[in-house]
């Protein structure tokens, strides 16, 4: 039986009536039009779907929409500020080219900004951990890191640049 | 041809806001049933078509089922999950291959999906929490629409994705024992990379006094048709005096009692090769951890 369910997606409320086999990412790419959530392996070995639900990264291929009723989403399009500035994450990939097919992106910045705003100083070792279920098959994830790494508040702020946690 | 894109089974879908009205509905719809927490393991089975429930029970929004609470020991409602588990300073502080295995878990996303409960009901025999759960001498509550029992973990499990639990029933609860002072515990794994599931993956809980092992529990996982207790290499240890020789022999009677097969994360031969040494190296973190 279908269920209307009200979800807020990037500070937006959405109403919507889902099916109880719907997949969170299939309501945020077909019915929502948020393409940016990719479809990787479909079984939770890739991490291209990741979105934060309340605030925790989960994995939307494998999420039931029906279950989400009242729960606040993120996902990559809403990472950016509403007048399109970049968050940190966002340029800092850009400047340390970690970014090559593209296709892991959106799921390894919100795992970044998920990590940041639970530890603003994260050693290597953490960046690694936190992103291992992400996998990039172009970049060998050294730049990956690198970008996340150079978003922490300690290098930030010795480079005299804002706080990443906007 | 699977399809991994889309979930193409259809069913009914229930969200109960007590235990009571969640086994209720079990009871009702029998064995056509499932029960759904994180559903990490169970979307993944419906996507491969192993599973075809016409009826799903999402426990999820249970507040009765999630908790964990230090009480003579330690109680854990079944929808912690594996990120909460990892984080908890009771587990942290007293607990630690407990806390090991959950951080050890696939990645943070089903880290934060994934539900103690769910893993253990699951019924894997690579399952990270039943090891040193069962090393701990946890029990668990399953509670059906007319009764309520309590049953070691340990004898919880029956097969590859076969336990105890009957139609109708729901594990809403793990018990684990206080420990006495001097015990020390371990949890290790051996995986291709950190993500994966084990190949091998032991837990090790044993109470020292000064240079004598008072008890030892050695509970081994992938490595058998359930996760299993090296009884007979438990033995040699309890009452002895610690060192390497009989480490050495503890670790190789584990070895010789696991019965690995070979599937994609491993092969029979290499699971008893590394059991050994895991053991080995699970004892000996477990000894210094149990202190002076």
């Amino acid at each position: 039986m279908k269920k209307q369910i009200e979800l807020i997606v990037n500070g937006i409320k959405r109403e919507i009536v889902v099916s109880p086999n719907e997949l969170l990412l299939n309501v945020l790419r077909d019915r929502l039009g948020l393409i940016g959530t990719k479809y990787g392996c479909g079984i939770g070995e890739c991490g291209a779907c990741t979105v934060l639900v309340d605030g925790e990264s989960v994995l939307a291929c494998l999420t039931l929409a029906i279950g989400l009723d009242g729960s606040e989403i993120v996902t990559i399009e809403g990472i950016a500020q509403p007048d399109g500035r970049l968050h940190p994450v966002q340029e800092s990939f850009l400047e340390n080219g970690a970014v090559q097919c593209g296709f892991c992106t959106p799921g390894m910045i919100v795992m970044a900004k998920a990590l940041l705003d639970e530890n603003p100083n994260p050693s290597e070792r953490d960046v690694r951990d936190h992103i291992r279920g992400n996998i990039c098959r172009c970049t060998g994830y050294t730049q990956i890191v690198k970008a996340v790494l150079d978003c922490s508040k300690e290098k930030k702020s010795k480079e005299g640049k804002g706080d990443c946690n906007l | 041809m699977v399809n991994t894109h889309i979930l193409s089974q259809e069913f009914e879908y229930f969200e109960p806001k007590t235990i009571e009205e969640a086994v209720l509905l079990l009871a009702t719809h029998g064995e056509k049933a499932k029960v759904i927490a994180g559903g990490t393991d169970l979307l993944v089975q419906m996507k491969m078509e192993r599973f075809h429930p016409k009826y799903l029970t999402s426990i999820a929004k249970i507040p009765a089922l999630h908790y964990i609470i230090e009480e003579n020991g330690l109680r854990i409602g079944t929808l912690t999950s594996f990120r909460e588990v990892e984080r908890s300073p009771a587990i942290k502080n007293k607990y630690l291959a407990l806390a090991e295995a959950a951080r050890s878990v696939s990645s943070v996303q089903i880290k934060n999906m994934g539900t103690l409960g769910g893993n253990l009901c699951h019924g894997s025999p690579a399952a990270d929490s039943a090891p040193p759960m069962i090393a701990f001498g946890a029990k668990v509550k399953l509670v059906g629409a007319n009764h309520e029992r309590m049953i070691p973990l340990e004898d919880f499990f029956l097969g590859p994705g076969k336990t105890v639990l009957t139609p109708g029933e729901l594990l809403v609860e793990l018990q684990v024992p206080e420990l006495s002072a001097q015990t020390g515990s371990a949890f290790l794994k051996m995986t291709r990379v950190s993500a994966d599931l084990a190949k091998v993956n032991v837990a090790v809980v044993i109470r020292r006094e000064n240079n004598f092992c008072k008890e030892c529990r050695i509970v081994l996982g992938a490595v058998a048709k359930t996760p299993l207790r090296a009884k007979k290499a438990e033995e040699i240890l309890k009452g002895e005096k610690f060192g390497a020789h009989i480490v050495k022999q503890v670790s190789h009677m584990a070895s010789e009692e696991i019965q690995p097969i070979t599937d994609i994360r491993s092969n029979a031969w290499y699971r008893k090769e590394v059991s050994r040494i895991v053991v080995r190296d699970a004892i000996n973190l477990a000894w210094t951890r149990a202190g002076g």
